[in-house]
């Protein structure tokens, strides 16, 4: 391994539309090319770039074929993002090993949840003896511009390759506008010294399931069927029955957000939690309350 | 030329291509834009010198018309697409091998197996061979560069187009290059011949003659041509593969023998014959369709394929190497004991936070139409939480579906289209006009952001810009449509939540075909907007969550409370839409005070 015109080697940097994970690759697959080594690199372009999941896949050796990393032979993940390094832990090789920020992008389609208010998303740290996570954002800021905790990331896995730093210097150079040069060489270097320029991470609180009583009024008799609330409903609980009259669906959906009684023409919802008003049992029927 | 030669390059096959064309003495080069096709246009814009005509056009099928013209006129000419945009240009493209093309006309059309950013996966050699023309396809981006400058020649020497056909791995995979000196081209004249240009009946059944005699001459050219290549190693096994599945099987077996397919149509039938008698297995390794595993199949040879590789989707070392195992050729590892990593999260592509397409979706749901998408950033709107599309099925069809709708005598709901303003142009007029011709009650909603968005921003013939120039005329869209006879036209601010509201709802009122254009500029194209950030006021936020029907990336919750989520803005992501300000009924969304929010840790 310590050969840099011999090493065989394959890379991931994952990492979410916009954060500069197509770039990082260049400068890995700019450092291998220097070495006399080929390169092949698969980049995602396209429709994840809408905020989807990135990856450059970087494979080096002396001759290599495709660029997509088999299962069991990626050597290094480098994660601008916490959940996107995760997904690529699987592919390891037994000794392969993970540089990944701290940061994390938690996308809207892990918030869909709104009644327990739970997350899907891998909030907590793994402590694992092959994965490095630190702030990396917080390194680039101290470098000047936190767009730069990528770069601090790639100075984390130089360390790790044989290849010299002057060469990194030269191909961050070359691929890294002029403006942003001097924050990104700083970066670099502080990210090679990551260990000791880090600041601790603190586990953070695993959030718990919201507790929020909800009931949902009903007045039958005033509905006429216009159906506003059965389209407007975010959780869409309401439909309409045969009689033209609104009927909850799955009223345990519900999370009080009120818009169908604000904007019922005829009154005839009403949405009670405990932070608006308290229950009016008289004259509504109660469609659903907790327990 | 602004390029240097024999240095190595890292460029993407996509670049490759572009380079290999301009290095071959392309003059014109157009397309329209379509992943994973886009970067060479985009490349060739870039490095090609100022007189090399380098142009999106409004669609493929117009780029391929002009491919033919130019060609004729005598300018070697690369036209790009991905594969579906082939079926658009399918009319032309099928008569073109009859006209001929003077100087050499070369067509990269990408394909997109596993449907990373398309509608589906259609195998596009089944359209070169349908036409009749020879089919290059490279396995990585040296090999990108060197076929398309091969591909011009090809095509000068048979007087017939070119397809380069590659699929996404082989477009974006970036690897290195050698470039070599431009080639010097004679001057081919445009030369009258109408018997051989002008498609009548007399001259089509001529250029058909000459198809038809120069497919066996290709064959026998094809048949000793170094592209494809034979390399023997171990005779137990051998591999017929082209493309990227060639790298796959290098890397997951490599002593096979393989005879790696460059040109794959016509296909050289003595070669196969031969390689196939030296090997003991024969297996066909290819992404999607079994087209080169029935075609040696064809010629009464025994060959497997698709039993072991599958048919859908990509394929990937992991899958060629259990096709190999299930075929008995490769053994299967006693399972070890795997580490077992936490589970990842789903991460969907989303729009933008400041997105103008939000708006209008959030009005669609709460108005009820049956919504007739299109293609582009705002066929999101059918995902979570807007959810507000019923239909989408190829690009311009909103428009023709929303008819269809109507004439099937749906009346129970408001019938809209949504398009937007690239595809609009692209193939939505036709459709239009059809709608106004035929007095159809639908609405149609142009989402115009002034951009070519889903694709990375290109520019379009709304915008006054192409690749190389800038102060183009541009084609005023809503006038367009009162030209095209659309009763009603309203332009409307998608920032405005109860201005667009108020316009869809008076527009799906109008009986006849009525036009609503919302005029937001796209925040990701052609220039990074944003405005002031917005926060939210822990105080007056009750939790309710309005706000993430918007779906903005930016909103989230603050998970540290127990009794409700109190939205939280990342100022980092805010672009100042105030769109969710608008709509909360708190009123808990304001403006961030000047100077406290960050915005990208400056
Ligand atoms: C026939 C065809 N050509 C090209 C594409 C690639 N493509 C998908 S979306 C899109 C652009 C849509 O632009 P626009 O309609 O302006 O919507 P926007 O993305 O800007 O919201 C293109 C070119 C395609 N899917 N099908
Ligand atoms: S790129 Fe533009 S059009 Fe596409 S989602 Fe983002 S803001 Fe919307
Ligand atoms: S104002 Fe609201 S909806 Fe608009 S970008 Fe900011 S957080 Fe998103």
């Amino acid at each position: 391994m310590n050969d840099p015109t011999q090493i065989h080697a394959n890379v991931v940097v994952a990492g979410v539309g916009g954060q500069g994970v197509v770039l990082a690759g260049n400068i890995i697959a700019d450092v291998c090319m220097y070495y006399g080594l080929d390169v092949k690199k698969a980049e995602v372009h396209g429709m994840s770039q809408r905020g989807g999941a990135v990856s450059s896949q970087v494979r080096f050796g002396v001759e290599v074929h495709g660029g997509l990393i088999e299962k069991g032979q990626l050597n290094w993940i480098v994660g601008f993002e916490w959940a996107e390094a995760l997904r690529w832990m699987p592919l390891l090789s037994p000794e392969g090993s993970v540089f990944v920020s701290t940061e994390e992008i938690i996308p809207p389609s892990a918030l869909k949840d709104r009644v327990s208010g739970m997350v899907r998303y891998p909030l907590e740290l793994l402590d694992h003896p092959r994965v490095r996570a630190f702030d990396a954002p917080a390194l680039a800021k101290q470098a000047g511009n936190v767009k730069a905790a990528g770069v601090v990331l790639l100075g984390a896995l130089s360390i790790d390759l044989p290849f010299s730093l002057d060469v990194w210097n030269q191909a961050l150079t070359r691929w890294v506008p002029t403006k942003a040069l001097e924050i990104n060489l700083r970066a670099f270097e502080l990210g090679r010294r990551w260990e000791e320029k880090a600041p601790v991470t603190k586990p953070q609180p695993v959030p718990k399931p919201i507790t929020r009583q909800v009931w949902l009024n009903l007045e039958e008799s005033w509905c006429k069927g216009c159906g506003i609330c059965v389209n407007v409903c975010p959780e869409r609980i309401w439909t309409l029955n045969q009689k033209n009259v609104v009927e909850a669906l799955s009223p345990e959906r519900c999370t009080g957000c009120g818009l169908c009684e604000k904007l019922c023409p005829d009154f005839a919802i009403d949405v009670l939690t405990e932070s608006t008003i308290r229950v009016n049992e008289e004259g509504g029927s109660v469609l659903w309350q907790p327990n | 030329m602004a390029t240097t030669a024999k240095i190595r390059k890292l460029l993407l096959g996509n670049e490759a291509i572009g380079l290999g064309a301009l290095h071959a003495g392309v003059r014109v080069a157009t397309g329209y834009p379509g992943t994973p096709s886009t970067e060479t246009l985009e490349y060739m814009a870039q490095v090609a010198a100022d007189e090399t005509q380098v142009q999106w056009a409004t669609n493929e099928k117009v780029a391929l018309d002009e491919g033919v013209g130019a060609a004729l006129a005598g300018s070697r000419v690369l036209v790009t697409m991905k594969h579906v945009g082939l079926n658009v240009a399918m009319d032309a493209w099928m008569t073109s091998p009859l006209v001929g093309v003077n100087a050499g006309l070369v067509v990269l059309v990408a394909d997109d197996p596993g449907m990373h950013s398309s509608q589906n996966e259609q195998d596009s050699r089944y359209l070169g061979r349908f036409a009749g023309v020879l089919i290059f396809e490279p396995t990585d981006s040296q090999e990108c560069y060197d076929f398309v400058r091969a591909a011009f020649d090809a095509s000068e020497r048979w007087d017939s187009p070119v397809m380069i056909r590659t699929t996404t791995r082989i477009s974006h995979l970036r690897a290195p290059v050698t470039p070599h000196d431009p080639d010097i081209l004679p001057s081919r004249p445009f030369q009258r011949n109408s018997g051989k240009y002008v498609m009548l009946p007399v001259n089509a059944r001529a250029g058909r003659q000459r198809l038809l005699e120069r497919l066996p001459q290709m064959t026998d050219w094809v048949e000793s041509h170094p592209f494809n290549q034979e390399e023997m190693r171990s005779t137990s096994i051998g591999v017929i593969t082209s493309g990227t599945s060639y790298q796959y099987v290098r890397d997951v077996m490599p002593e096979a023998s393989v005879l790696k397919l460059g040109i794959t149509n016509p296909l050289p039938e003595q070669k196969i014959r031969r390689f196939a008698q030296k090997v003991e297995r024969l297996l066909v390794v290819e992404e999607s369709e079994p087209y080169l595993e029935e075609s040696v199949r064809s010629l009464g040879i025994d060959a497997q394929g698709k039993v072991f590789f599958p048919r859908a989707g990509e394929l990937s070392p992991e899958l060629v190497r259990l096709g190999f195992q299930q075929a008995g050729i490769l053994e299967v590892p006693t399972s070890s004991n795997p580490a077992i990593w936490p589970e990842s999260v789903m991460r969907p592509p989303v729009l933008c936070p400041g997105c103008p397409h939000a708006t209008p979706f959030l009005v669609l749901r709460e108005i009820g139409a049956y919504v007739n998408g299109d293609i582009g950033c705002y066929t999101l709107g059918a995902s979570e939480p807007l959810s507000a599309m019923d239909t989408c099925l190829s690009m311009g069809s909103s428009i023709g579906m929303a008819v269809g709708m109507a004439k099937a005598g749906v009346k129970d709901r408001p019938i809209v289209a949504t398009i937007g303003d690239s595809t609009f142009l692209h193939g939505g007029i036709p459709a239009f006009i059809d709608a106004v011709w035929n007095d159809a009650d639908i609405t149609v909603l142009i989402l115009d952001n002034g951009t070519t968005a889903m694709t990375g921003g290109q520019a379009h013939a709304g915008t006054g810009t192409n690749l190389r120039s800038s102060g183009l005329p541009r084609v005023d869209i809503a006038a367009l449509c009162r030209t095209m006879g659309a009763g009603s036209v309203v332009v409307v601010d998608p920032y405005d939540v109860g201005a667009t509201h108020r316009a869809m709802l008076g527009a799906t009122r109008y009986r006849g075909v009525s036009v609503v254009i919302t005029n937001r500029p796209c925040v990701q194209a052609p220039t990074k907007l944003f405005g002031r950030t917005y926060g939210v006021d822990a105080n007056l936020c009750d939790g309710c969550q309005l706000c993430m029907n918007i779906g903005c990336p930016a909103l989230g919750w603050d998970l540290a409370t127990e009794d409700r989520r109190i939205a939280l803005i990342d100022a980092d992501q805010c672009t100042g839409c105030t769109v969710c300000a608008q709509i909360c009924p708190q009123s808990a969304i304001l403006p961030v005070p000047a100077g406290s929010g960050s915005r990208g840790g400056k």
